[in-house]
């Protein structure tokens, strides 16, 4: 879950609030002649500060259109949005939202689709396929959310563990081991918790799962296929590796941090494209020492690739203002907007321009290291992935029966078949 | 001297408006707490009955299930896994939390007892406390790394361990939370209580000869049954519809083999986040005819006693 990152992103929008508003150029044709009335925009930190960037720009194209951002936590946003649509008054003309919470309102959205086609390369694949669901665009996300690992690489290097050496999982598994021997157990190579339901939708991403636990139809639970089960066994086999440091936390970002910054482990097994902000934020003196690599693959030359869940911002379809709303989304979440939402945040982008712009800077945390282009590498690689209905509870389910496969009460195929069972019956799919 | 006062002449007959006011004037001014209770009580719980016959997701129309949602529950291995941590939970801090506030209010009521003010401040403390800085301290106080309590333990021959996500403690550091914060609220009830035990009977016992544990158990226990019944379906109600605690130290999914998974969380996570409404009012009123059951056995056992 994007916690920790809600949580960091609040710090850091706290921080340069008073940096955000200045005027930038347009990126977008205006779509609408002039206008009165109010543009309501609700989000919360790290996620407006784009289009809240744009105002200005937008007002000297409409001087009769006021802009409101309102700004709440995570929950109360959703919260708000559902209340609004059931309501069916009090929306606003455009929210941010959790990807994986898309299809909790659907019903209440615009359909987006006929303005796609004009901005398909505005955007880094697969973040356009990311605000879809059933082939209909409902929402353009502010950010991009590859998965790779980071490492340690003193400590690799220390111990002898080559990245190039890492392929597989497995093998990843077999240096844990080693390290754990070689350092008498001081040094572990990752963190895992037992219901890491994160580990598993990487894994699933590379067995060609692009609805992690759903087909592409979203209407039929695969986590029993035998694809799904391997990439359990492939936990099982990183979890009883002695490199593993299980069960460090209760939450895998925020406590990855605890046991990274006291070098307790040497790697983060499922890193996405925000934490590397997370780890100079919270662990700047180990600048230089780490590295970012692909997530291995399960089988030698598979796919290597992970993909989790950026935010998107999407128009209810109770907004008077469909057209204007659209100009302005696009203005905060391309071009000059994107730019302002990643001085703030530093997240990778999913603006196709702003992450050609970054792919050729090295990263000096990363001892030089081009991080973004590898980011955008991965990002690029990864299918289409999608978030379909009942997701976030498909999530706990599984969670659920993974601790109880890595615990060794059952083994990987009675777990999975057990959670293809609940999820069939709580999620009404076949 | 006595001023002679005109008396006002009596009125035979009131007007019949006169007359229906009289008699509508107190209803009218009881009836903002019955229109708030009906528009903010009454209606929500029927309202809640008539979801948990649906299958409602908020943003299109339910469709009738009938009884469904409560087969689903009563099948669903998450809802006892929720229910045995609750009782579990509620075993383990519903009784001493009163028998530990009983005993404090008895020692901050005695005259012997000096800064009784302060200590009484002291103890309610974290009744006031902001929620997150609970969760903070004990967070902090369990931590694997540096947390006061391994070190504590490890004299006892008892390994450094992550409490906070290992499910064999998990439930006992839930426990000590809500004996934490919830103690000095039982106590302020309780210390109300004692101080409506007439003295003469403290008296009346010293004068016989009566010890202090004397005193206690045959005067302050039977006079508090009431208070201490009170405070025992208060806190049983509390218990079952606990949220905050758990959803702050453990997660909405209640951490590490669901051990921090309360009925509360499971509601919340039901309703708010996978926005199963129906799901979530049939949990609700599951919940409360367990609560409903459990009061009234309480009631019963208590007045039983009493007789």
């Amino acid at each position: 879950m994007g916690i920790s990152r809600r949580q960091l992103l609040a710090g850091s929008a706290v921080a340069a609030a008073g940096a955000l508003g200045s005027t930038r150029g347009l990126t977008a044709a205006p779509r609408a002649a002039a206008q009165s009335g109010t543009l309501t925009v609700w989000g919360w930190a790290g996620t407006y500060e784009g289009i809240q960037s744009q105002i200005q720009a937008f007002n000297q194209k409409h001087p009769d259109i006021m802009v409101n951002v309102q700004t709440f936590d995570y929950e109360t946003v959703h919260t708000n949005l559902l209340n609004a649509i059931v309501a069916g008054t009090g929306a606003p003309d455009l929210c941010a939202i959790d990807v994986v919470r898309l299809t909790q309102y659907i019903d209440g959205l615009v359909d987006l689709s006929a303005h796609r086609a004009e901005y398909e390369d505005y955007f880094v694949p697969p973040t356009l396929d990311l605000g879809s669901y059933q082939g209909k665009l409902y929402g353009l996300a502010t950010d991009s959310e590859p998965v790779g690992v980071l490492y340690r690489k003193d400590i690799w290097d220390q111990y002898g563990i080559a990245e190039e050496d890492i392929e597989t999982w497995a093998d990843l598994a077999e240096a844990g081991n080693k390290l754990n021997q070689d350092s008498g157990g001081s040094v572990s190579l990752y963190g895992m918790l037992a219901n890491q339901y994160q580990l598993y939708e990487v894994l699933a991403v590379e067995q060609g799962f692009t609805g992690y636990y759903f087909d592409e139809t979203d209407t039929k639970v695969i986590v029993d296929d035998p694809k799904a089960i391997a990439a359990a066994e492939v936990m099982k086999q990183l979890w009883d590796s002695k490199g593993a440091l299980q069960n460090f936390g209760t939450d895998y970002y925020d406590d990855s941090i605890v046991v990274l910054k006291s070098s307790q482990a040497a790697s983060l097994l499922v890193s996405p494209a925000w934490f590397p902000f997370y780890l100079t934020e919270q662990i700047p003196e180990q600048s230089g020492k780490w590295r970012l690599m692909r997530a291995p693959a399960i089988e030698p030359g598979g796919p290597r690739v992970g993909y989790q869940v950026p935010t998107i911002f999407v128009m209810p379809s109770q907004s008077q203002q469909q057209d204007l709303a659209w100009e302005f989304e696009i203005m905060g979440t391309t071009g000059d907007g994107a730019r302002a939402l990643f001085d703030l945040t530093h997240i990778l982008p999913a603006d196709a321009g702003l992450l050609e712009e970054l792919e050729s800077q090295p990263d000096e945390y990363f001892g030089g290291q081009k991080t973004f282009e590898l980011w955008g590498e991965i990002a690029r690689d990864s299918p289409k992935v999608f978030f379909g209905t009942g997701f976030t509870e498909a999530q706990a389910i599984l969670g659920n029966h993974l601790q109880q496969i890595l615990n060794g009460e059952k083994s990987a195929e009675d777990g999975m078949h057990e959670a293809a069972e609940e999820m069939r019956a709580k999620l009404n799919k076949s | 001297m006595a001023l002679a006062l005109p008396i006002p002449a009596r009125r035979e007959t009131a007007h019949p408006l006169d007359r229906g006011w009289r008699r509508a004037a107190p209803y009218v001014f009881i009836s903002p707490f019955y229109l708030i209770f009906l528009a903010f009580g009454l209606l929500p719980i029927v309202f809640s009955l008539g979801v948990s016959l649906y299958d409602w997701r908020g943003t299109t129309p339910g469709a009738f299930v009938g009884a469904a949602n409560f087969q689903v529950l009563l099948h669903d291995p998450i809802f006892y896994t929720a229910l045995r941590n609750t009782v579990f939970v509620w075993l383990g801090s519903v009784p001493p939390m009163i028998v530990l506030a009983l005993v404090f209010a008895v020692l901050l009521n005695s005259q012997r007892v000096r800064f009784r003010s302060v200590f009484r401040t002291v103890y309610f403390l974290p009744v006031v406390t902001s929620l997150v800085i609970t969760g903070l301290i004990f967070k902090f106080l369990f931590n694997p790394n540096f947390g006061l309590m391994n070190r504590l333990l490890e004299p006892l021959g008892i390994a450094p361990t992550n409490m906070l996500a290992d499910p064999t403690w998990m439930k006992p550091v839930l426990i000590l939370a809500l004996l934490w914060r919830w103690t000095g609220n039982d106590m302020v009830i309780m210390l109300a209580g004692l101080q409506s035990i007439p003295g003469d009977l403290y008296e009346a016992a010293r004068v016989d000869g009566a010890s202090g544990p004397q005193t206690f158990w045959h005067i302050t226990v039977p006079l508090m049954r009431p208070v201490i019944l009170f405070d025992a379906i208060i806190s049983t109600i509390g218990t079952f519809n606990l949220f905050a605690e758990p959803f702050v130290l453990f997660g909405q999914d209640g951490g590490i083999g669901q051990a921090g998974l309360v009925t509360g969380t499971l509601l919340y996570k039901n309703a708010f986040v996978y926005f199963k409404f129906g799901y979530g009012a049939a949990l609700a009123w599951v919940l409360a005819l367990i609560i409903f059951v459990l009061s009234m056995t309480q009631l019963k056992l208590g007045s039983r006693e009493a007789d």
